[in-house]
């Protein structure tokens, strides 16, 4: 396989100048002038919407009152933040935050992987469809109504439970054992994401040139080799992608699942507590939205760290698929 | 390259530079919030549309402009318009009913927190809205942003507010707010909807299954124990007892009445149900101590006699004799009726829908009422000590500028029996039915044409209670109801009006709190050993994030709470 | 003889791709089955015999409480209208977005993308987002406020970006060449060859604006406005709270579907998705190729 031919080369250096004058930009500004001229709509949605509301992040920094509104609520320098590190177990919600995101993105991304090369290869048009519709019912699920069918699977008298028994002879009390969720809630993820995931992967996968693995069949590569040598590399851009804005997300806990599925069953917490959910119980009664926000912009910033640095590896691997 | 690292550069420094700035901004200035509340209460809201400067008895100096309140109700109504138009119909004549205008919206339960918050943080335009203790309703007041209505209550200008709140009642609506300096203003930033004042906690067993095995009449704790013990020996499909939610340190069966110790909702601040116990002294003028599970023994040698040790856990330990006969997999928590538990703890004002809903299901099951409290049960005066209010109110957002007009329509709909409840039941003859003087049944009305209303989001009272069929079916269900809504039955608590204010400890309290939500809901889980090895614990845990700070602030709130009150 | 052993190697490999395909689905309709069957079921057999696969007693109950609903048709309309009209306005933006960030010769690119990609990360909070879109934007009760304040994803952007990056430059160099400036290009030669990545996107899009109901929420109190979604849930917890409202208060609640309901609305928010996918399906697999404009 001539690889040379099959990857698409990009130079890794581009020119640059030496320094940025104020006049080279207005250079480049009118030199790209259509092509900038149509950020602009976009441009301005996001100051507007994204921006302008950013001024509530110093409610993180205050005692908020609502008669005071955001501007007159006194300043409280880092008092807000500090529930969140003296409580005990903040370990364990760091831990359980980053671990299961890590298995989330991990399987839902390989499953999706997997699952786009699958469909791809089913030729008979009628069961493609019929697979790939199939595929993204779970999507359109509330976490709510899972939770309501998982108690009659995993619960006391549920059909996996009785299996379990059948084949075992012990009760697995899955609903008190913590060791059993991150598997659980994986395995909910998949089904709920992993269909839905392989709509990008699919589209993308179509888009490839025919004429490659025209030129790979030729050369007697199976359809194997020609998945691994050819799609895979050239998925890897968005692949790698995608993977990188999961990694800006990672400090934050998937609230809505875990909260439906597990709810307030203390038994669990030791694996499925998530910074989300332990902040959520905590501010409960107190109503202190100066908290909330406190733990909302610590898992922003973590998450930027952590995509900078990510994004910074991925340039000099695989620059294509860098954000920034 | 170069160029990209240097807008890296750039807007990494902007996001430090920006994080650094709003960090000194900080600085040390731990400015007490909430520097206005003294002010609402001295500033009565008695503005704008009304002009009644001149009050001189005679009434029609009285007058009102043309004026449409805009009230927000927590929960759907239906066919709220037919009522609406009676209630116009009833106004016509009167000079300033006739002036005003109801404008009704409601939001859904679940949604109701978020668009309350909103509503204030924006200042929209609504002059009655229902507020609930869970919404944070006593951060609300404390930061002012509801209207003082004191001067609307025991006012002649308002008879029907007379009536329906008196004595006892408009008491335990005032609120002592806390001011920057130490000092309490009080004010009644709301209305408190209730019928009866705390609901009589028991169980229901099923009759029919005590009768076929012959099990003793159940009049205390050893005969429910004797019937749940035979029912669950001769059923072993069956749960013996079911707790349903309650997740409270203490066991359902522990007795309420304390001499000189209390333990309401206002005190109860480490979690919802991780109580905490205060001691006062013989006068009720000084606060002894608070004290929670788990305490040091030091602590309990501060309460008054007959409570120096800790009770708390004592009680926790008896609930753990009855762990046999829980549901083995109560790890997971349903609130489905248990149609097959022998008994199940249930607050007498439930009582009636639990019933039916498992009668829908199997008709051949019959059910019976078991109070546990001893004084309850043989309806002694004074039995309960309650802090009189629940925890839904009416307020009025304080930039309202209508509120003497909320007050009228109020003042009018809990001024007769007719006019509450038109807007409680709906058109007589039509949506509902009397039941002599005392009952109410669902009417002949269609449902789709049926005026529905959440009562407990408007028109609750303790003066005017009807009862519905069912209960005036069953003379001793009708004779535990009567006593419930009784108000001989209550004594007001000393700490009624108290509000604590978590400025000072609000990181202590989030802390604490975390902790108490994980015990408390697995708690049921643990038999006596293990129970008191996760108390302690959770007590260890919590002195290490500022239990000690959150006692002894809430000692000395107490303190100056009663000497406010006390007239110091 | 090489044919002989591509065959059963090609055979071995169709089995197995059949066999995850076939297993996923299994995986993936299994629950539907419970969703399906508790639709239909009575109320009471919930409490006594939890969810079924097939209903024990069957009943249109729940159906007709959801689709019965005088304003499901409007909400349908209103939803309809939103998913269209924002779907536009969203490829609109995100399209003229993404594509200049695509091309190398554009400088600011990456501080552009920083730009947009910071937002994702941070952000201000509901409250100044409430006071900007109530009071200064006045959008509250405004079918619009379904979609302005939503139509941008950046996530889609960037996908959409990396579609548009991975077509060759040659087709539009050519083109320039002949003196054709930017927006000619984008119209007339990269948008006719991005069809896969449109429509991908356009559906991600559609289908967020279908869903949609936390912006109802919060802004919309006049009932004719509320999109699908929002209809059910609030038909939902309507009941949810009649239900509790009847335990504590001693009401009767009659057969009131509440779990069955849940199951019901769920069919009722699926099924127009699921009856159009296979329809759109065909855009983002068609796999347009470039191969066949080049030659």
């Amino acid at each position: 396989m001539k690889e040379e031919k099959l990857r698409k080369k990009k130079p890794y250096n581009k020119p640059y100048k030496e320094h940025l004058t104020f006049k080279g930009s207005l250079q480049e500004l009118w030199k790209n002038k259509l092509l900038y001229l149509m950020t602009l709509p976009s441009m301005i949605w996001v100051i507007i919407f994204c921006y302008v509301p950013l001024y509530g992040v110093q409610i993180a920094f205050k005692r908020f009152s609502y008669k005071e509104g955001i501007w007159g609520s006194p300043w409280v320098g880092l008092d807000n933040f500090e529930f969140l590190f003296q409580y005990k177990g903040v370990g364990r919600i760091f831990f359980n935050t980053i671990f299961l995101n890590l298995l989330f993105l991990i399987s839902t991304t390989v499953m999706s992987i997997l699952l786009a090369l699958v469909f791809v290869e089913i030729k008979k048009r009628v069961y493609n469809k019929v697979v790939q519709t199939i595929a993204i019912f779970p999507h359109f699920v509330s976490w709510t109504v899972v939770a309501m069918f998982l108690s009659g699977i995993v619960g006391g008298s549920g059909l996996v439970t009785k299996w379990v028994t059948e084949i075992t002879g012990s009760n697995p009390q899955f609903y008190s054992s913590p060791g059993w969720w991150p598997l659980i809630l994986v395995l909910l993820r998949i089904w709920q994401g992993a269909g839905y995931g392989t709509i990008v992967y699919v589209a993308a996968i179509t888009g490839f040139d025919q004429e490659m693995y025209e030129a790979a069949r030729v050369d007697g590569a199976t359809r194997f080799q020609q998945i691994t040598r050819i799609t895979l590399p050239l998925l890897k851009v968005t692949a790698v992608m995608l993977t990188i804005m999961g990694i800006g997300k990672i400090f934050n806990g998937d609230f809505g699942m875990i909260y439906a599925v597990v709810g307030d069953n203390s038994q669990l917490y030791s694996t499925t507590d998530v910074i989300d959910t332990f902040v959520y119980r905590a501010l409960r009664q107190l109503n202190n939205l100066g908290m909330s926000t406190a733990t909302s912009l610590f898992q922003s910033i973590v998450g930027l760290i952590l995509v900078f640095t990510t994004n910074a590896v991925t340039k000099k691997l695989e620059p294509d698929a860098a954000i920034f | 390259m170069k160029k990209n690292s240097l807008f890296k550069k750039v807007m990494a420094g902007l996001l430090t530079g920006t994080m650094a700035f709003s960090l000194a901004a900080c600085g040390n200035s731990a400015e007490p919030s909430g520097n206005s509340q003294a002010g609402t209460s001295e500033n009565v809201q008695n503005t704008g549309t009304v002009s009644e400067s001149s009050e001189d008895g005679s009434g029609s100096t009285v007058s009102m402009e043309d004026t449409t309140i805009n009230i927000r109700i927590m929960n759907e109504y239906r066919n709220l318009d037919k009522v609406l138009e009676v209630y116009n119909e009833m106004t016509k004549d009167d000079p300033i009913m006739s002036k005003i205008h109801l404008n009704f919206t409601w939001i859904a339960g679940g949604d109701y927190k978020d668009k309350l918050t909103m509503a204030l943080a924006a200042q929209e335009e609504y002059d009655l809205m229902f507020c609930g203790g869970w919404h944070g309703l006593s951060t609300f007041i404390q930061q002012g942003n509801f209207a003082d209505l004191s001067s609307y209550f025991n006012n002649p200008d308002f008879p029907g507010l007379q009536t329906a709140f008196s004595g006892n009642f408009v008491n335990a609506m005032t609120s002592y707010i806390r001011n920057e300096d130490g000092s309490y203003s009080t004010g009644i930033y709301g209305v408190n909807l209730a019928s009866y004042y705390e609901d009589s906690r028991g169980f229901m067993y099923r009759e029919d299954l005590r009768l076929k095995y012959n099990c003793d009449p159940i009049t205390d704790n050893e005969s429910l124990m004797a019937y749940v013990k035979t029912v669950t020996e001769n059923e072993p499909e069956m749960i013996g007892i079911d707790l349903w939610n309650f997740f409270r340190f203490e066991s359902p069966f522990y007795s309420a009445k304390h001499d000189n110790v209390y333990s309401q909702d206002n005190i109860n601040i480490l979690g919802d149900q991780t109580h905490v116990y205060v001691g006062l002294s013989d006068d009720g003028k000084t606060v002894l101590n608070a004290v929670v599970a788990g305490d040091a023994q030091e602590e309990w040698d501060k309460m008054p006699e007959g409570y120096q040790y800790d009770f708390i856990t004592e009680y926790t330990l008896e609930r753990t004799k009855w762990n046999p006969y829980l549901d083995p997999n109560r790890g997971a928590v349903t609130d489905q009726v248990t149609a097959s538990a022998a008994a199940s703890y249930c607050p007498l004002s439930e009582y009636e829908g639990k019933v039916k809903t498992s009668q829908e299901a199997y008709p051949e099951y019959e059910y019976g009422f078991y109070i546990i409290e001893e004084a309850q049960r043989n309806q002694e005066k004074g039995a309960v000590i309650s802090d009189m209010v629940t925890n839904n109110w009416l307020v009025v957002p304080e930039w309202s500028e209508k509120t003497d007009a909320v007050m009228y329509f109020l003042d009018w709909m809990f001024g007769t029996q007719e006019n509450h409840d038109l807007f409680q039941y709906g058109i007589e003859g039509e949506d509902w039915e009397a039941i002599g003087t005392e009952g109410y049944v669902d009417g002949t009305v269609s449902e789709d044409a049926k005026y529905t209303m959440p009562n407990y989001s408007l028109t609750l009272n303790p003066t005017y209670i009807r009862y519905s069929e069912f209960v005036m079916d069953d003379e001793e269900i009708l004779a535990d109801y009567e006593y419930m809504y009784d108000e001989s039955t209550y004594q007001l608590s000393p700490l009624a009006g108290f509000a604590f204010d978590t400025t000072n400890v609000e990181t202590q309290l989030a802390g604490v709190t975390a902790l108490s939500n994980e015990l408390q809901l697995s708690i049921s889980l643990y038999d006596e050993a293990e129970a008191v090895e996760k108390i302690n614990t959770w007590h260890t845990d919590a002195q290490n994030v500022g239990l000690e700070e959150v006692r002894q602030e809430l000692i000395s709130q107490l303190q100056a709470f009663l000497d406010a009150k006390n007239g110091n | 003889m090489g044919r002989i052993k591509k065959s059963k190697g090609e055979i071995a490999f169709d089995i197995i791709v059949y066999t995850i395909a076939t297993l996923f689905c299994i995986y993936c309709l299994f629950p539907f089955a419970i969703i399906l069957g508790s639709s239909f079921e009575t109320e009471t057999n919930f409490v006594k015999y939890g969810f079924p696969i097939i209903p024990k007693d069957f009943t249109l109950k729940a159906y007709k409480m959801v689709l019965g609903d005088s304003q499901i048709f409007r909400a349908y309309g209103v939803t309809i209208f939103t998913t269209a009209v924002g779907t536009l306005f969203s490829m609109f933006l995100t399209i003229t977005m993404a594509y200049p960030l695509s091309l190398k010769k554009v400088k600011f690119r990456n501080f552009i993308t920083f730009f947009v990609y910071f937002t994702m990360l941070f952000g201000g909070g509901l409250v100044p987002t409430y006071l900007l879109i109530s009071k200064y934007l006045n959008l509250k009760n405004n079918i619009f406020v379904l979609i302005i304040p939503v139509a941008f994803g950046a996530w889609n952007m960037f996908l959409m970006r990396n579609f548009f990056a991975g077509i060759p430059k040659e087709l539009s160099e050519s083109a320039y060449m002949d003196g054709a400036n930017d927006i000619q290009i984008l119209w007339k030669i990269i948008l006719p060859v991005s069809v896969p990545g449109i429509a991908t996107i356009s559906l991600f899009y559609a289908l967020t604006y279908w869903n949609q109901w936390f912006n109802a929420m919060l802004y919309i109190e006049d009932s004719s406005l509320y999109p699908l979604q929002y209809l059910l849930m609030r038909m939902l917890r309507n009941v949810e709270a009649m239900k509790e409202m009847a335990r504590s208060t001693g009401m009767s609640v009659g057969d009131l579907p509440e779990n069955s309901l849940r199951m019901a609305t769920t069919v009722v928010a699926i099924g127009p998705i699921i009856l159009l996918y296979p329809y759109v399906q065909k855009y983002f697999t068609s796999g347009l190729t470039v191969g066949a404009i080049k030659g």
